[in-house]
């Protein structure tokens, strides 16, 4: 019954194109707005002029040209990235474990990063950044195993509570001994500030890191998005479609993997963009992934941009921790979601 | 391992130099120790002295006193007990020549005071206490700190009698009299008072010769983010500030006395610049030996534009070095805050 | 079926739930003897019997059945409103953690550990507190997941409360960036589930308020038996769902706030004592509820054990344990059904 209902907003309906269009377009003028308003407020006054030349006749004795070009700029880079990244890997977690809820943050990936970085601040305090990279990689990608494991092994298609509460409870277990190792060894305030997420203390260095891997990843998921779009309509379906379903499912599953570990790392924990983005672009362009993925980019990269923007001149010259606002934002919007599904199962 | 080994030589070499100089004012003073003094180290802290090596002097016989302490709670206990045990204090208790059962210490500054603490075990619980743990010590006489809640000290009373120390309290005369008061212990307590109060003064006189008395300091750690040590929690801050009479930027002090401002947030990259005095010292506070700026803030544009960065003048301190400020501590606080300065004047 | 021809599986509840009791009163017995200062059985028994040394009698009943009871007490709680919550939402993962009102109490915790805390505070204020605030995250998450005019929903009411765990979790992150570290340390040890409340007279005031509400719940077990048929069932059969509903959910997180109010927050406590419990005895209520709190005391008595025997987990507060435990085992459950 479901099934029909996708099939037919498969073909791109003039409607859903349209608005895609209209989407995009209102989505990256807004961006720019919004990013320029980034690189012109913060703590440190900057006029329209210092922003222009700090980009583009760079004086590395000016402050006010420092912290236009190697503060805020790879912080909106960062942002950005993180935004996408975020907004992509939650719509094709949505879709590979056919879950409306799923949601990196709220499936215990990050969780699992976090508690990589507190081994590595045990056992390796002065690790370079890139290992510091490293480690957070790790962590994420056990914990996303964990989840598409849990995922693959139910013996019929996990509900999206029963999902959610999985990641609940992977975030609980990585919760629980992270808390333990912290206060066996007062690890407490430091461990605090990287449990709150900020991007805050993005360099070149960090996003020319993350950069490869936001890019691969991010194409990779351009890629597989119209087979996406095709297993959404039931593994039967997509089999007679002539689609390989192994290979869709192992590379989106590597996409969320990778995208979401970026974010991780240059943010830390941010939870529920990757939940809110994907389904307001739903609302406004349907089921095809081809039109759900790059509007997601927009939006999220928009989204992310915002609140950290709000996260720098709330409390200026500190920083409000943005995973703290994000969830602000987020709870009443899942709250929302979650009132608008129809029955007890929420079956995809 | 290379800079325990450091540490202990170090902490070796000094203690002999000291003990020959304050052998002629510690009448119990202990026995000194075959050591060939090896020391090579910056003639910078020359001048200041290792605290005195002292001996518990009791006797052994059980000696019943009441103590009022600081609570003005009355208490009973034996003055000569060697069953101590401490919650709180226990560089303090060290320096006074006392070896508690157990304490409550760093892992990381017994290693490098062992001789201080030798036969003394650590405590595991410190939340605030597991009293079946206290109890495997069968202790006489438990010292706390002084804001532990009274439910928790009924709790220890059951067990032992239990005094209360100052541990807010910066007057090492109040501090450390009052301790030599609970043991008998006046002339200890009267020799570690003259020390601490002579390595203040020398500490100040030789912060003249670096010409910096006039300067404004600013003290900065890093968690993810720059932020400034506010002045309870860091006894750093008292030597620095007060003792020494150096001077706050402007602007920190507004930070410091902005009640809407919580310390331990991360200060924007762009206004860092706004916090830098005329000297910048950083506060390690994840060292596993030596104090140095993490790669993470080496990096960052934001630290990059101070002036004492720029000209690589900015002296580091181990922050743990400093969450207590017992007098067994004192002359590595002072060397390396010493250290530190002389590095960021130079 | 055949099989409990002879034993009606009520009977056989009761049997079981009897094996239980008599296994809960073998595992607290056995964490008489268990804690950092050594004693041997005969001076257990010695203390027991009303005599051995001062440190004995100290270390028994001022330590370690003050612990034990408690133990006991949050576990009953936890392990009754977990069956009531599951019940009553036909979904068998609803349980005082997931449902979002323990991390109710913990936010109102935080702001009382933050801002309000003094030297000699009443030591009653903060459970009082922790149980405001159990309750109005309950009432909100209700409200939130209720639509007007609608039938419960209760994988709504679920949804509702992971994401009000999240909130509540976000503003306590928040109010925790402000602490210096030993509130900081106590609160993490507070959210993590430690034993705190071990003083006889939280005892005694905590299993008054115990007692009464697990009274209150026992006497309609069978309309928990009838709800848990369905709604429409329990309609047909004349049961006022609406009112029902709102009587049990009163008395769960009475029972569930108050036991973390005094004992902390041990989160997946209140959903594994009843699987557990509803794999011997079945779904019925006059059984279940029994089972499950005696089940949820067990888990909580031998991690607590563990916490005090072993070395190496000294410091670290018994939810941990039980955390570390009840993962595992909560997503095999996940895979399984």
């Amino acid at each position: 019954m479901m099934k029909r209902q996708d099939f037919a907003a498969v073909k791109k309906t003039p409607n859903h194109f349209l608005s895609f269009v209209l989407l995009m377009t209102v989505g990256t003028v807004l961006l720019i707005g919004v990013s320029a308003a980034f690189m012109l407020f913060g703590a440190e006054p900057t006029g329209i002029q210092d922003v222009i030349r700090g980009l583009f006749c760079y004086d590395p004795d000016s402050f006010v040209h420092i912290v236009v070009r190697d503060i805020r700029l790879p912080r909106l880079l960062a942002d950005i990235i993180v935004g996408v990244s975020l907004a992509v890997a939650g719509a094709v977690m949505q879709g590979n474990t056919k879950n409306p809820m799923a949601d990196s943050g709220l499936m215990g990936i990050s969780s699992g990063s976090v508690f990589a970085i507190l081994l590595m601040m045990l056992f390796v305090p002065h690790a370079t950044r890139l290992e510091r990279i490293g480690y957070s990689f790790m962590g994420a990608a056990g914990a996303t195993l964990l989840i598409y494991a849990i995922a693959m092994l139910g013996r019929r298609n996990i509900t999206s509570d029963r999902m959610v509460l999985a990641g609940m409870a992977i975030s609980t277990l990585f919760g629980s001994v992270t808390t333990a190792i912290m206060l066996k060894d007062g690890l407490s305030a430091g461990m605090m500030k990287y449990s709150a997420g900020s991007s805050a203390n993005t360099l070149w260095s960090d996003v020319a890191v993350a950069a490869p891997f936001f890019i691969v990843g991010f194409l990779v998921s351009i890629l597989i998005s119209r087979m996406l779009t095709v297993l959404n309509l039931g593994e039967d379906v997509s089999r007679g479609l002539g689609a390989n379903v192994k290979i869709i499912k192992f590379l989106s599953t590597m996409v969320v993997l990778v995208l979401s570990a970026t974010a991780v790392i240059i943010i830390g924990p941010v939870g529920y963009v990757g939940l809110m983005v994907p389904h307001i672009v739903r609302y406004f362009v349907g089921t095809d992934y081809r039109l759900i993925l790059p509007s997601c980019a927009v939006i999220g990269a928009l989204f992310v941009v915002l609140v950290d923007l709000l996260a720098r001149v709330l409390i200026a010259p500190l920083e409000f921790p943005i995973g703290v606002l994000v969830t602000m934002i987020g709870v009443p919007f899942f709250i929302f979601i979650s009132r608008r599904q129809k029955n007890d199962t929420f079956a995809g | 391992m290379k800079y325990r080994n450091f540490w202990k030589k170090m902490l070796t070499a000094a203690m002999a130099v000291t003990m020959l100089a304050a052998s002629g004012c510690a009448s119990t003073g202990g026995q000194t120790q075959n050591t060939v003094p090896e020391t090579s180290q910056p003639t910078q802290s020359a001048q200041l002295e290792q605290v005195p090596v002292l001996k518990d002097t009791r006797p052994i016989e059980v000696k019943e006193v009441t103590f009022t302490d600081l609570n003005g709670d009355e208490v009973t206990y034996n003055q000569n007990t060697r069953k101590i045990l401490a919650l709180s204090g226990a560089g303090d208790l060290a320096a006074f020549g006392l070896r508690p059962n157990a304490v409550i210490v760093e892992e990381k500054m017994k290693n490098r005071y062992a001789d201080f603490f030798d036969g003394v075990e650590i405590l595991q619980n410190t939340q605030p206490f597991d009293e079946e743990e206290i109890m495997t010590y069968q202790p006489e006489l438990i010292l706390v700190y002084q804001m532990m809640e009274e439910p928790e000290l009924e709790k220890l009373r059951k067990i032992a009698p239990v005094i209360p120390l100052y541990r807010e309290e910066f007057d090492f005369e109040k501090r450390l009299g009052y301790i030599g008061e609970i043991f008998g212990m006046q002339e200890n307590a009267k020799i570690l008072i003259d020390y601490a109060k002579k390595t203040q003064e020398t500490a100040v006189a030789e912060l003249q010769e670096l010409n910096i008395s006039d300067k404004t300091v600013s003290m900065f750690y890093y968690m993810d983010g720059v932020s400034i040590p506010p002045t309870d929690y860091w006894y750093f801050n008292k030597i620095v500030y007060d003792y020494m009479g150096l001077k706050m930027t402007q602007t920190t002090q507004d930070f410091l006395n902005d009640p809407n401002v919580n310390p331990f947030t991360p200060i924007s990259n762009e206004k860092i610049r706004d916090f830098e005095g005329d000297i910048v010292i950083y506060v390690d506070l994840m060292t596993d030996g030596e104090p140095k700026v993490p790669e993470a803030l080496q990096s960052n544009p934001g630290w990059m534009m101070l002036n004492a960065v720029k000209n690589q003048k900015v002296g580091a301190i181990d922050g743990l070095l400093y969450a207590e400020k017992d007098v067994l501590y004192l002359y590595e606080q002072y060397t390396s805050l010493m250290n530190a300065f002389s590095q960021a004047a130079a | 079926m055949k099989k409990t021809r002879n034993i009606t599986p009520l009977k056989k509840g009761i049997y079981i739930n009897l094996c239980l009791a008599a296994l809960l009163a073998v595992v607290f017995i056995i964490g008489c003897g268990v804690g950092r200062y050594r004693m041997s059985p005969q001076q257990v028994l010695a203390v027991l019997a009303g005599g051995g040394d001062n440190y004995g009698r100290l270390a028994l009943f001022e330590i370690r059945l003050p612990r034990l009871v408690l133990s006991v007490l949050v576990g009953l709680g936890m392990g009754v409103s977990g069956v009531i919550m599951q019940d009553l939402m036909h979904n068998d993962l609803a349980s005082p953690g997931t449902l979002g009102v323990s991390a109710g109490s913990g936010l109102f915790v935080t702001i009382y550990v933050a801002l309000i805390k003094q030297r000699d505070s009443n030591p009653f204020l903060m459970p009082i507190l922790a149980l405001a605030g159990g309750l109005l995250s309950a009432g909100i998450i209700f409200l939130l997941g209720m639509k007007k005019g609608q039938r419960i929903q209760p994988t709504r009411i679920i949804m509702t409360g992971v994401a009000m765990n999240s909130a509540f979790g976000a503003i306590s992150m928040f109010f925790m960036l402000l602490l210096d570290n030993t509130k900081l340390e106590f609160l993490q040890r507070w959210q993590s589930g430690e034993l705190w409340g071990t003083e006889w007279e939280f005892i005694a005031v905590f299993s008054v308020w115990l007692v009464i509400f697990l009274f209150l719940t026992y006497r309609k077990s069978l309309t928990l038996n009838v709800i848990n048929m369905g709604y429409d069932v329990a309609r047909g059969l004349g049961v006022d769902v609406g009112r029902q509903f709102v009587y049990m959910s009163v008395c769960a997180v009475a029972l569930s706030s108050s036991a973390v109010a005094f004992g902390g927050n041990f989160f997946f406590l209140g959903l594994i004592g009843p699987h557990i419990a509803r794999r011997m005895v079945g779904t019925d209520a006059r059984v279940l509820l029994p089972a499950s709190a005696i089940v949820a005391a067990i888990i909580v008595l031998t991690a607590d054990m563990l916490v005090r025997g072993l070395a190496m987990l000294a410091n670290i507060p018994t939810g941990i344990v039980i955390s570390v435990i009840s993962v595992p085992y909560f997503l095999y459950l996940l895979i399984r059904s």
